[in-house]
């Protein structure tokens, strides 16, 4: 490994130095004086209409330009990837959720178009919404039961997407014969687990920029996890043509899935559109804690069959994902999640998983840092820990005796076919879970007596599975050029989200090319000029983009190597040695230096063909990384207050390519992880369901103080079809924390927390009803 | 009406309204490093030193700010560099949304508190919230940072 | 939010004056809560250049003005050395330094926020408060009054009584408001409890207050106590939690707290 020049070193991002002087690299500090501003009008109900708006007095506010409402936007759309439903308009006269937006304000100022909104005269009628999504199926409140006539939905959808029943989804998956097998089992292990709603809360709220460029090519300029789906999406909702419209990423203040969701951008392009005049929205914090997506609220079940000594025969599993009011990528969290985390215990005799995806009207669920394995992920982590404790075994050896090895193949897995099954190719993930286990000192802690007193401590472990990209759909796309001075230029569709993946794509291509990140440009995620990019989801910028971004280096590098020689006179198989970015003939002649080439090759009286490539690269199997992590928590038994002190992570993601980015990654993970297994979830009044928490003051993320002790290690495995064995981390750490944290306070307390988030009262109520009365009496 | 402010070493006449707030008034007043998330002081990245004293300037009318000296990211020169710097290396800055107003933040650390233990760095940073890093980094890349000279 | 005119008076004389000169005439505190009010205020009377901003010993008591800053408090040795780190560890959630060098102790005491913790500890030293207008009262004198005077709040008095405070507190996450807050102090036979964000307005647990300062409490009655103590509040249930988690932090905090001072 000592080998590599750039990969596996730590490298600090590209763009870190300005991000900390603050340097205005982002969409607000870009914004034109003359833009004007526009601000949504949301609906304050979670299911109401508009029965008559009137903006009289809002229009005579000094600056108001113009009012937007559903009659300006005909056509049917999503704001998401176009093989979801198309199921509303950019404006909608029915809100379907607290938040959801029926019309927009533009003014020439802020003040202005705050005033305007506030004076806007609505009368709505109000529809009682369905709120409970174990009560949605079939409900007699049809979310979108006005509109079905006009709905689009795509032929691969039809049968499963019935929002006549407030159906989004309906996954069936069978392998083997699942009642047979159960019938044969040991021993058999029911649980049902609850996972919350989450925001992402990135510190940068959605925005957008919209203008008119100077050719009239229509311009979004934004903070965006995927710039050409967002071409494609609002210019398909606003009815123009893709090749007109042009979608800029700027620097991205925190992405986490959120920014995948199109709404704001149709809103402000919108604007742009009918005004031809350039338009800024940005969202208040409330605003885009209320209007844009969260984390899937989930209810799971499983039933695990297993050997009497807790190895897993049969897998069956059954639940309801909460879409909220539109469907967004829901299917796509419900199916993937499925995939993503089954395929941690592939060595079973037959597994079935059906779930559900509802409609409620609650605020819709769209991609999160995770994207549904993270539930599943606790549920089979959950039911490992009944079994564990009705066996009497240690969970580590239950955990070691089912997870998948290399070699192991299962339908459930990413990519796998009948004629060409998916295998794991790479795991250490049993290295993993002893590691972590050792981290946090299992041995001495797990088994100490059954603790007594008032304050107890437990340790505990959890492990989890993801994937890397989307098998047999995505592809990672680069163009590298090389320019006039002798520098190159990568082309990539992929968004940098704050992760520092920019970065690692130059430290590929540098170590492919062995020149220098210094000598390399990067434009990344501007329609106009970067391939085709599906966007920064799935984990799979490393592994996706990094893998093309290898491959187009190598056709780079054989074509650079092709014309030194060409412009040397030297025939095509004659060997060249090529250090310190300097070519030398074997026997030591200096040829040229890469300015040189570029001016013998290129320049003025050059003549020979810009060295121009591009590579494309298939994600077929979406390699699945692999965490264990280990927790030690500390109760107060007659509060139910407590900590977590300690947390251990052992992470395989395949080689590390960037040590610094990865280890934040892991570490920020982990810490979203935290907060939704300790108190994150947005909640809802009792009686009116209006969203009580929706400002960092009500609805808190994990603060420096709520941080427990962290000890990250990669136990590197090597991917056979990774970029240099690499495999995706973005997600994978999301996935243990909250089965560590649960199992945990199983070993300090004897009880098991199989619905999250898992609060002090919920631990006090659960002790209390163990003890059979007050804990101090 | 009119305040006068001394920014970043800098005297400055500001015409200002009895509403508006110290962060957007510096925002319009050539200084980008002051990032507004949360909007009510819960997350720090608005951070900036009044007359000295790290403050959440999204809190601040800005007509207090009248006679006052202000300093953000911009005015710290090699200070904001030393800790950028430690921060980078270490990954810290993640999207970067939160870095500048950490920056001032742990500049103002550096005055305040006179050899802290890791547990007191920890507290005086938590105002500044973060949802990338998981926090960890930036309290070693501060006590990098305090070892400098 | 919306302020007509700004003002800085630089004596107290004259902020009274401009105070009582309009009914939306208001004085300014921290304003950290001012942006997410509703309000419309004439003139916003900004204290800052008169000289509020101080902690002074005395004999008899400490004497902390209305623009002092929580940091400021927190960091105070005076208080540290005369009350014990209670006060400061009634603060140190809120959020972090950057906010609590904006937020004033006397603006926030006036305010008689239900979410507080720094009020029930506050009420648990015995605090004071100066007015410009109305003299001293007590702070629990001040949490009950029905309608409040228009009046400018000078500084608040901590009394040197030898009292010893603890606050105990519980939160979802670190920098959250309380779930549950309880604050107690003892000086010699003169006991004080007090609770807050149960989620209403700070109050005394004053009927048990009464038994406990009629006699010695022994350790023994710490339950008993307790028990009493928690049927004095009338909690209520909001997304932090429940009424009867309230209740049974309150029962289990206040056992704890006299099981603490008692000795």
């Amino acid at each position: 490994m000592s080998d590599f020049k750039y990969i596996t070193k730590q490298t600090p991002r590209i763009e870190g130095k300005a991000l900390g002087l603050g340097h205005p690299l982002y969409m607000a500090d870009q914004v034109r004086s003359d833009a004007v501003v526009v601000k949504a009008v949301h609906c304050p109900y979670p299911f109401a209409e508009v029965e008559s708006l009137d903006s009289g007095i809002a229009e005579k506010v000094p600056g108001f330009v113009r009012l937007f409402t559903w009659e300006d936007t005909g056509i049917i759309t999503n704001f998401g990837w176009n093989y979801t439903p198309f199921e509303r308009h950019v404006l909608n006269r029915v809100g379907r959720y607290e938040g959801d937006v029926v019309a927009l304000v533009a003014a020439e100022t802020e003040e202005a178009a705050e005033r305007a909104r506030r004076l806007l005269k609505i009368k709505w009628k109000i529809h009682r919404p369905v709120m409970d999504f174990t009560q949605a199926l079939g409900s007699d409140v049809v979310v979108h039961g006005d509109h079905l006539d006009e709905m689009y939905i795509q032929p691969q959808l039809a049968g499963h997407y019935l929002p006549q029943k407030n159906q989004v989804h309906y996954s069936c998956r069978e392998y083997g014969d699942i009642e047979g097998v159960l019938a044969q089992c040991d021993h058999v292990t029911h649980v049902k687990v609850y996972t919350p709603q989450q925001i992402h809360t990135q510190l940068e709220t959605h925005r957008c920029y919209t203008y008119y460029d100077d050719r009239g090519f229509l311009t979004i300029s934004a903070p965006t996890q995927a710039a050409d789906a967002m071409q494609e999406d609002v210019a398909r909702s606003l009815g123009i043509d893709r090749r007109k419209l042009r979608v800029i990423k700027t620097q991205v203040g925190g992405g986490f899935g959120g920014k995948n969701i199109f709404s704001p951008y149709c809103w402000c392009a919108l604007v742009t559109y009918l005004t031809k005049r350039p338009a800024v929205l940005i969202f208040s914090r409330e605003e885009a804690m209320a209007t844009i997506g969260t984390r899937h609220e989930y209810m799971l079940e499983l039933t695990v069959g297993t050997d009497r000594d807790g190895t897993f025969r049969a897998i069956d599993s059954s639940g309801i994902q909460n879409a909220g009011a539109y469907s967004e990528i829901s299917e796509d969290v419900l199916e993937t999640g499925i995939k993503n985390s089954y395929s941690l215990f592939p060595r079973v005799d037959a597994m079935r998983i059906r779930q559900y995806s509802v409609f409620t009207n609650k605020l819709e669920g769209c991609a999160f840092r995770g994207f549904g394995a993270t539930q599943n992920c606790f549920l089979l982590n959950v039911a490992a820990r009944h079994l564990a404790d009705e066996l009497g075994l240690d969970l580590s050896e239950v955990f070691l005796k089912n997870i998948a090895r290399v070699g192991d193949s299962h339908p459930v897995m990413n990519g796998w076919m009948e004629d060409d099954p998916a295998y794991v190719e790479s795991s250490t993930l049993a290295e993993c879970i002893q590691r972590s286990m050792e981290l946090i000192g299992w041995e001495e802690k797990r088994n100490a007596t059954p603790p007594s007193g008032t304050i107890v401590r437990g340790v505990g472990i959890g492990v989890a599975s993801h994937a890397s990209g989307v098998p047999r759909v995505d592809r990672g796309n680069v163009n590298i050029a090389m320019n006039a001075d002798g520098s190159f230029c990568v082309f990539s569709g992929h968004a940098d989200i704050g992760t520092g993946s920019n970065t690692v794509m130059l430290q590929i291509v540098a170590e492919v090319l062995e020149v220098s990140p210094d000598h390399i440009h990067l434009f990344a995620a501007d329609t106009a000029c970067t391939p085709f990019d599906p966007g920064t989801y799935a984990s799979s910028n490393v592994y996706r983009c990094g893998g093309a971004a290898k491959l187009a280096a190598e056709k780079m590098k054989k074509l650079l190597w092709k014309s030194v020689r060409e412009t040397s006179g030297l025939p095509e198989n004659e060997p060249l040695v090529f250090r310190d970015e300097v070519f030398y003939r074997e026997n030591g002649e200096r040829l040229m230096d890469l300015i040189e080439f570029a001016d013998k090759w290129g320049f003025y009286w050059g003549g020979g063909d810009p060295l121009v490539v591009g590579a494309s690269f298939p994600d077929t199997f979406a390699p699945s990384p692999y965490v264990a992590s280990c927790a030690e928590v500390e109760v107060d038994r007659e509060t139910g207050v407590y900590r977590v002190l300690r947390m251990s992570s052992a992470i395989d993601c395949g080689r590390v390519l960037n040590p610094g980015n990865a280890r934040i990654q892991a570490m920020g993970g982990i810490t979203q992880s935290i907060g939704m297994t300790m108190f994150e979830e947005i909640k809802y009044g009792k009686t009116d369901y209006r969203m009580l928490n929706r400002d960092l003051q009500s609805y808190k993320i994990p603060c420096q103080m709520d941080m427990p002790l962290l000890d990250i290690e990669f136990i590197e495995s090597c991917e056979p079809s990774g970029p240099f064995g690499a495999k995706s981390l973005g997600e994978i750490a999301t996935g243990s924390p909250a089965p560590a944290i649960s199992d945990a306070l199983f070993n300090a307390l004897g009880i098991h927390f199989d619905s999250l988030p898992i609060t002090p009262e919920k631990v006090l109520k659960a002790i209390q009803e163990k003890e059979g009365g007050h804990a101090d009496s | 009406m009119k305040i006068q402010v001394t920014l970043n070493g800098k005297k400055q006449e500001w015409d200002v309204t009895p509403n508006e707030y110290l962060a957007d008034t510096l925002r319009a007043h050539g200084c980008p490093s002051v990032k507004i998330s949360c909007g009510d002081g819960a997350c720090g990245t608005c951070t900036v030193l009044l007359n000295g004293k790290p403050m959440v300037s999204c809190e601040v009318l800005s007509v207090r700010a009248d006679g006052a000296e202000i300093v953000t990211v911009e005015g710290l020169e090699e200070e904001a560099d030393k800790i950028v710097d430690c921060l980078t290396r270490l990954g810290g800055e993640g999207c970067g949304w939160c870095a500048p107003g950490f920056v001032v933040l742990a500049y103002a650390l550096k005055r305040e508190l006179h050899n802290p233990t890791y547990d007191e760095v920890k507290a005086y940073l938590n105002g500044n919230l973060c949802r990338c890093t998981g926090y960890i980094v930036r309290i070693e890349a501060v006590l990098e940072y305090l070892q400098m000279p | 939010m919306q302020i007509r005119e700004y003002v800085k008076p630089d004596t107290l004389e004259e902020a009274y004056a401009l105070l009582m000169k309009g009914k939306a005439n208001r004085i300014l505190g921290g304003c950290t809560f001012l942006k997410r009010t509703n309000l419309k205020i004439g003139t916003a009377i900004d204290l800052a250049a008169c000289g509020l901003d101080y902690i002074r010993e005395m004999d008899t008591e400490v004497a902390v003005g209305a623009y002092t800053s929580l940091r400021t408090v927190e960091t105070s040795e005076v208080i540290l050395r005369e009350f014990g780190p209670a006060l400061r560890e009634s603060m140190e959630h809120l959020i972090g330094v950057q906010l609590r060098n904006a937020i004033t102790i006397g603006a926030h005491a006036a305010s008689r926020f239900g979410f507080s913790d720094i009020i029930p500890t506050l009420l648990a030293m015995n605090a004071k408060l100066r007015f410009y207008r109305g003299g001293v009262k007590t702070l629990r004198d001040y949490m009950e009054e029905e309608r409040l005077e228009k009046d400018i709040l000078v500084e608040i008095l901590l009394p040197k009584e030898g009292r010893r405070t603890v606050v105990q507190m519980a939160r979802l996450s670190y920098s959250d408001y309380s779930v549950f807050c309880l604050a107690m102090s003892r000086a010699g036979g003169n006991w004080i409890v007090s609770a807050g964000a149960f989620p209403g307005r700070a109050k005394l647990a004053e009927r048990t207050m009464a038994v406990m300062n009629g006699g010695p409490v022994a350790r023994e009655e710490a339950a008993t106590l307790a028990e009493n103590i928690a049927a004095e509040y009338r909690f209520g249930s909001n997304y932090r939690g429940s009424a009867e988690y309230r209740r049974e932090l309150c029962r289990v905090f206040a056992r704890r707290g006299i099981e603490e001072l008692a000795q």
